[in-house]
């Protein structure tokens, strides 16, 4: 098992299994299809993430890099938070980016919903994650990873 | 999270709800979110926020919700504002009844969300546009004003050319920064915020298609700061008309795959021009473009289309809203190809999108005249336009990377673009 800690930016826990692209995530491009299509599962859209292309996002931790792309993405993520299509957590291997950090904050304050989210894990943290595997996020910020 | 964040007293206030529950939310929010970029105060706005938010889906019903808490509070900006293109325009795009029902589906909160916007004080029934800077649209900021504004392309385009300051918001840290007058000071904001993190040499032939070139920038680029030498040489006038509306392009192409929001181009934008090669921080990695790169770009774009050999349906152009010269020149360009080949009408139609105030000064006679030629006008929004799942399944092509970046419509250069329009390859 390998552990990794980094900054909290939303605080809770939780322990499922993830997905993880090695290269940035546009988050709108990812979800727009399936939410504009009223679906209740996620599938990756963004036809320029083939890490991510069609694989399932709703209810998955979902280990990144960075997110990229239109300012819309944290409306997204706010508005996921009222659905089951919101992915279980967020683990950023660099600093999160403004528009990413507004969703997750707009959800807690306005809805109570939080999506534990966590930035500043290494370049390492990346290294060490594959689909599948499953992870478990604690309050402090703490990321243990199951084989 | 640890802070340093520094607050008035007037601000602890209304934090420990002095000014009511939905007021301390709405700090709260645009606290926290400078805190987590290391601000240390809000700083008072200087000009009307523009909002990215623009189309009544009821997904957004937490964005909605948000919007009846503030006007059950009273609480609207100070200054009235701009938002981005609406989804919808039945009379000047082409539109089959199914699509037609779906759009009323998808957008069903279409009228009660610009309900919304009018009592939060939008500026008035044509502030739809993301080229909400143009003079025609009347929101355009001034070199050095604090703004607070998301759209990614009217963003990169108020810091890069513009030379305002502001940092590339979310929807809804816009409107929230516009019900304090206030945001966080912190990103683009500073001076060191704005400072390149890196150096871009272009080294083309010729001038680079803007969506093109903006594209390789934000893939090479992320979130960084570049300094883009060697383009100037293709814009001897300086930073004229026809340079703002390049960068503007370059801009919103560079948002797609990156997440710029401010770029400076030696001897063309106002801080490049004041500080010259001052504003590259020490040690910034250099970074060559060159035609080939631009090339393997272009071929490479992934085509999401089940048969890429089959003609499109219909042509977008302006996603960013084309300028008034932009609109001219793409009819002109158009107009000519037929009479040149003395064709009735285009191949395929065409939708040329503008700010809703320029849609306006078109005499209705050319309009009518355009469209039967398969030339049409419209304040639409062609990124929304594809968000309708039927739409999405048509063969659209543009020459916008942005569109391109979040819908199935494929890319061409503006060159393959007319002759896919039009027809023909004449000079």
């Amino acid at each position: 098992m390998n552990s990794f800690r980094g900054r909290c930016v939303i605080s809770g826990s939780i322990k499922t299994t993830c997905v993880v692209s090695r290269r940035n995530v546009n988050l709108t491009a990812s979800f727009k299809a399936s939410v504009l299509a009223g679906k209740r599962r996620v599938y990756c859209a963004d036809q320029d993430n083939p890490d991510l292309f069609g694989r399932r996002l709703d209810g998955r931790i979902l280990c990144l890099p960075a997110i990229v792309g239109a300012t819309t993405a944290g409306l997204v993520l706010h508005s996921l938070c009222k659905t089951p299509m919101a992915p279980a957590a967020l683990l950023f291997a660099g600093p999160i980016d403004p528009v990413t950090a507004a969703g997750v904050i707009l959800a807690e304050e306005w809805m109570g919903k939080s999506i534990p989210t966590i930035d500043r894990l290494g370049e390492e943290f990346l290294d060490a994650v594959e689909h599948g595997m499953v992870i478990e996020v604690t309050p402090e910020g703490t990321i243990m990873c199951f084989d | 999270m640890d802070s340093r964040f520094s607050l008035t007293e007037a601000e602890k206030a209304i934090l420990q709800g002095a000014g009511g529950e939905t007021l301390r939310k709405v700090y709260s929010s645009i606290v926290r979110y400078g805190e987590v970029f290391g601000a240390q105060k809000l700083i008072t706005l200087d000009g009307p926020v523009h909002l990215v938010t623009s189309f009544g889906i009821p997904f957004l019903s937490p964005t909605f919700d948000i919007i009846d808490e503030l006007l059950d509070a009273h609480l609207i900006p100070a200054e009235k504002f701009t938002v981005n293109p609406r989804p919808m325009d039945f009379k000047n795009v082409p539109c089959t009844l199914p699509e037609k029902l779906a759009f009323h589906l998808l957008y069903r909160k279409q009228e009660s969300y610009e309900a919304q916007l009018q009592s939060l004080g939008i500026q008035n029934s044509d502030a739809y546009t993301c080229s909400c800077f143009l003079q025609e649209v009347g929101n355009t900021p001034q070199f050095g004003e604090i703004l607070a504004w998301s759209e990614s392309s009217a963003v990169t385009y108020a810091n890069s050319v513009i030379g305002a300051r502001t940092n590339r918001n979310a929807a809804m840290i816009e409107l929230l920064s516009g019900v304090a007058g206030k945001t966080p000071l912190f990103g683009f904001l500073t001076d060191e915020g704005r400072r390149a993190d890196c150096i871009i040499d272009i080294r083309c032939s010729r001038r680079p298609e803007a969506q093109l070139l903006g594209s390789a920038i934000g893939r090479f680029m992320m979130d960084q700061v570049p300094f883009i030498r060697g383009l100037d040489v293709f814009f001897p006038d300086g930073l004229d008309a026809d340079c703002r509306d390049y960068l503007k392009d370059l801009g919103a192409a560079a948002g797609v795959n990156g997440a710029l929001g401010l770029f400076h181009v030696e001897n063309l934008t106002p801080e490049a021009v004041n500080y010259g090669s001052e504003l590259v921080k020490k040690g910034a990695p250099l970074s060559v473009i060159e035609d080939d790169d631009l090339k393997g770009l272009y071929h490479g774009f992934p085509v999401l289309w089940s048969a890429p050999a089959a003609q499109a349906h219909m042509a977008f152009v302006g996603c960013p809203h084309l300028s008034q010269e932009q609109l001219q020149e793409w009819l002109d360009a158009i107009l000519h190809r037929l009479e040149q080949e003395q064709y009735e009408s285009c191949l395929i139609p065409v939708v040329l999108t503008v700010p809703p105030a320029i849609e306006k000064s078109i005499p209705s006679h050319d309009r009518s005249l355009w469209a039967l030629k398969g030339i049409h006008i419209s304040s639409i929004c062609p990124l929304l336009y594809m968000s309708n799942p039927l739409c999405a399944r048509k063969r659209i092509i543009t020459n916008s990377n942005k569109l391109r970046g979040y819908s199935t419509a494929r890319y061409y250069s503006d060159w393959d673009l007319l002759n896919q329009i039009v027809g023909g390859q004449s000079a």
